[in-house]
Parts: C-alpha cells; sequence; structure tokens
C-alpha cells in the first residue's frame, strides 16, 4: 500500500476540479427554473378561469416572437427594461440597492425633452449627442444625491431613493408645467433632429413597431458596464466593496467615493433610459412615461443575477411577456402578467438559495 | 471574486496589471499562477474561489496576498490558526523571511511555542498595557502564561 505524500494531496485536488463547475451550472440555472415553475403556477391561474393555458402561452409566444411586428414590439418594451435592470445590478454589486431607478428614469425622460426642445435649432448629430446626454447627466444628479448621503453620512440608500422617486415626480410636474401643451401633461413634440431613428429602417421586418435605436445604446450600455465591471479598477474596487466593505478599506480603497460613484453611475444609465420614451418612442415627454419599468428593473437585475448578459436576457424575457400580456388582455385578465411576473421574481430569489444549497452539498 | 482578483487586493492601482484604468485579466492570472504555486496554495486555480478552498489553503492564500504587497512592516495575527502542520512551517519560514529582508513583523499569536520559535522580542499585554517584555531565550511558556494573567510580577516578587 503506497500512501505517499503526492496520492494523498493530489486526491481531493482532483475531486475538487468536477463539482465547482457543475455547481456553477447549477446556479445559473436558477433562473430558467424560476421562469419555467412561475409559468406552470400561471398555467394553473389560467385554467382556474377557464381558459386553456397551452393555447393562451401559444398565442403569447406567437404574438410577441412570431412576428416581425411582435419581436419588434418587445424589443420597445425590453429596451429600457436593459437600462433598468443594468443601473439596479450595478447598484447591486455595489452593495447598494438602488430603487431609485425609477426616479432617475423619469427625469432622464424629462431632461432629454427640455434639452431637445432647447437645442431643436443646433446641429443634427450635435443637438442628438447633447440631448442623449442630458438624460444620463440628469439620472446621474438624481442618482448622485443618495450616493452622496451614503458616502459622506452613512444615509441608508434604501430609503433615500425610495423618498426621491416622489421628489422626483413632485419636480418634474412642477418644472414641467410651463413646458406643457395647453390642457395637456406632455411637452410639445421635438423636432425630427433629435430624433432617434426607428430600427424598422434598417429591419423592415420589424415593420410598424416602435423598437428604434435606442436598443443599440441600451446594448452598448450593457457591454460598458461589463467592461467596467470585469476589467477596469474602478469596477475592480466596485464590487471589492459590494463584497466585504471592510477588506476593500483595507485593501485601500476609498469606500465611499465608490459607493457615491457607483450611485451616479446607476442614475446615469437610469437616466439613459429615458430616451426609448422620448426620442425614440414619442418624441415628447409626458408625465408618468416610466409606467415602472424603473421598478421593473429591479425584477430583471435579480433574474439576470447582475450580470450585464443576464440583464440584457431577462429584459427581454420581460419585454416578451410585457407585450404577451397586452395581447392575451381580451381573454385573460391583464393582472395575470403581473402575477407571472411577480411569481417569477419570488422563485428567482428562492431558486437561487435552493439550487444553491443543492450545489453547497455537491461539493 | 476569483483568485486572481482576490490576490491584487490592495494593489488594484499598480501598473504593472494593466493600460490607464484597465485591468488586464491576463496579468491577473500570471500573478496568481506564481504566487499560488509559491504559497503552495491548493488547487492553484486562478479561476477558483477563495470560498471553494480549505481554510489552510485560505490563510496561505491571505499570507501570499499580504507578503506579495512590498509592504514595510507586516501584522500577522494567528497566522497558522486551522493551518496544517507542512503549512505551518511554510509560514513560519516565510515570516522570518520578512524579517530577514528588514521588514519589521508585528506577530500576534495565541500559540505561544510559536511566538517563542519565531521571536527576537516578546511583549505580554495585560489589560491594555504591556506588562512585560523578554527575550525567547530567557523565557518560557509558563512565565508568559503567568505574565498573561497579571500576575507576572507578583510571582516574582
Amino acid at each position: 500500500m503506497s500512501t505517499t505524500p503526492g496520492t494523498v494531496v493530489a486526491a481531493p485536488a482532483a475531486r475538487a476540479a468536477g463539482p465547482p463547475a457543475r455547481a456553477a451550472l447549477l446556479r445559473a440555472l436558477a433562473p430558467l427554473v424560476a421562469v419555467a415553475i412561475s409559468l406552470a403556477i400561471g398555467a394553473i391561474f389560467i385554467a382556474a378561469i377557464g381558459e386553456d393555458p397551452i393555447a393562451i402561452y401559444a398565442l403569447m409566444l406567437r404574438e410577441s416572437l412570431g412576428t416581425g411586428y411582435g419581436i419588434g414590439q418587445t424589443l420597445f418594451k425590453a429596451t429600457p427594461l436593459v437600462f433598468t435592470g443594468l443601473a439596479v445590478a450595478l447598484g447591486f454589486r455595489a452593495g447598494l440597492f438602488n430603487i431609485g431607478v425609477e426616479g432617475q428614469l423619469y427625469l432622464g425622460g424629462f431632461a432629454a425633452a427640455l434639452a431637445g426642445l432647447a437645442l431643436s435649432g443646433w446641429p443634427a448629430p450635435l443637438a442628438l449627442t447633447l440631448t442623449i446626454a442630458a438624460a444620463a447627466a440628469a439620472g446621474a444628479a438624481w442618482g448622485a444625491i443618495p450616493g452622496v448621503l451614503k458616502a459622506r453620512f452613512g444615509a441608508h440608500e434604501v430609503i433615500n431613493t425610495i423618498m426621491l422617486n416622489f421628489v422626483a415626480a413632485a419636480l418634474v410636474s412642477y418644472l414641467g408645467r410651463p413646458h406643457f401643451e395647453p390642457a395637456t401633461v406632455r411637452t410639445a413634440e421635438l423636432a425630427a433632429r433629435v430624433h432617434l431613428p426607428r430600427l424598422e429602417m434598417l429591419l423592415p421586418a420589424l415593420r410598424g413597431s416602435p423598437a428604434n435605436l435606442s436598443l443599440a445604446i441600451a446594448l452598448a450600455t450593457a457591454a460598458a458596464v461589463g467592461a467596467l465591471l470585469f476589467r477596469t479598477r474602478l469596477g475592480y474596487e466596485l464590487r471589492a466593496v459590494g463584497l466585504n466593505a471592510p477588506a476593500a478599506a483595507c485593501g485601500g480603497v476609498a469606500v465611499g467615493r465608490v459607493q457615491a460613484v457607483a450611485m451616479a453611475l446607476s442614475g446615469a444609465i437610469a437616466g439613459l433610459g429615458g430616451v426609448n420614451f422620448v426620442l425614440g418612442y414619442k418624441h415628447f415627454f409626458e408625465l408618468g412615461f416610466t409606467a415602472g419599468a424603473g421598478f421593473l428593473g429591479i425584477a430583471v437585475a435579480l433574474i439576470g443575477r447582475n450580470h450585464p448578459l443576464g440583464v440584457v436576457a431577462a429584459a427581454l424575457f420581460f419585454g416578451a411577456l410585457s407585450y404577451g400580456g397586452l395581447v392575451i388582455n381580451q381573454r385573460v385578465p391583464k393582472e395575470l402578467v403581473e402575477a407571472l411576473q411577480g411569481i417569477v421574481i419570488l422563485l428567482a430569489i428562492s431558486a437561487h438559495d435552493v439550487l444553491d444549497r443543492i450545489a453547497r452539498r455537491m461539493r | 471574486m476569483t483568485l486572481a482578483e482576490n490576490l491584487i487586493l490592495g494593489l488594484q492601482h499598480m501598473r504593472a496589471l494593466g493600460p490607464g484604468p484597465f485591468l488586464d485579466p491576463a496579468k491577473l492570472e500570471a500573478r496568481a499562477r506564481g504566487l499560488l504555486s509559491e504559497f503552495d496554495v491548493r488547487p492553484a486555480e486562478p479561476a477558483y474561489r477563495a470560498a471553494q478552498l480549505s481554510g489552510g489553503n485560505q490563510q496561505k492564500l491571505i499570507a501570499a496576498r499580504e507578503l506579495s504587497r512590498g509592504a514595510r512592516a507586516v501584522l500577522a495575527a494567528h497566522p497558522t490558526r486551522g493551518v496544517d502542520l507542512g503549512a505551518i512551517a511554510f509560514l513560519h519560514a516565510r515570516l522570518l523571511a520578512e524579517r530577514d529582508a528588514g521588514r519589521g513583523v508585528l506577530l500576534v499569536s495565541s500559540e505561544l511555542s510559536e511566538i517563542l520559535a519565531l521571536s527576537d522580542r516578546v511583549l505580554v499585554l495585560y489589560e491594555g498595557r504591556v506588562v512585560h517584555e523578554a527575550r525567547p531565550a530567557a523565557t518560557d511558556e509558563r512565565a508568559l502564561g503567568l505574565h498573561m494573567t497579571g500576575r507576572g510580577a507578583a510571582e516574582r516578587a
């Protein structure tokens, strides 16, 4: 019997090589498992109101992904969710829960409209660039407030971001009034030079759908967030703060500064989301245009595991669910889709923990 | 974070790790491979996470990270707790090498044998104050233990 030191230590190393890969795969599957179970529970609801679940789901799938127009609608609905999901995910990575994405998105759209109106006489590329930048800047400013309050005074960002949503809504109502068309709650139409072109101009298959170039900005933003998080010194410090702030501080990270920067960046991404509606779709700002896209961003980030690729996938899923929900509106109540969203979120959180425990046991 | 990322904490602004604001994953990995094998961390896989390592290997990982930073002084608190015998000998040799390289090492440990084996000077704290100082050759575990209870002076008198 040969028990050389070599074999003794080699054994655990060899055993360790397999499971982490399998465990990682299991963890990555959590969102898919959650979605599958949610659809099953949704099917029970549909059956309970006397409709055929399979027919309803088939209709949703066909209408949201089966036609060029449907795909365009899904992409359009997914676009703001990519932005808001990325905004929430970036905050989470730094250990910050930005619930203020709704307000940052709202202010971003408002700033884009004001800038678009003010710059209507400027050369087109410059006017469009500055209008988009205004959306990001407004969101950044609104995100920086709770960020600085957290960094300076330790004020909890959850409370402050929730509160600032209300302040943003009131502020926009107040500041917007002089710019609104008579007897409406919307601004005048923006000049064509600050419109973002629709994707149907490039892809005729999407004809009639409001999907627009904002989607390209959204995907570019996702790539930029990925590069920031995983390829830069700032992203490294941001993740270090999120994982273990005291350890990061020991490693020379200025924790407060990183938190403030993360919140400002998160707000900037959220604000950028406003261009989808204002520059790409309606070409004016309207009170309440966000319609909860900011809050849904929290779900998108959770399902997307705070990874840019996951966020894009989750946004597409919620976009399809959202448009599919409109399609089946006549046969099942629209609350069904809202309930489905809620169940997906609940299960995504719990499925992650359950699969995590299984993954641990595998080791 | 991966072991490669974990190993650069505190060095994230070092020029050699990437151009401008960027960190180069290949450089992080190369650095990690060197340190993991030098400090005998098993498995020596830069893509692993620290949570996947055993306690002793986590200790060696931290030693690798902190001793590779080029600090002028090292504060080692219970550096060998939970570490197997072979690794203890290795860590002891590394700490002595730090001393020999002219760096100050402050070792805090509940293992008196470790303190006696490694130290040039031993200080005993009791209720927040230094109550005793000795050369390892001139003291033993029993004497140190008495001082740790605050009764060392009374015993001698």
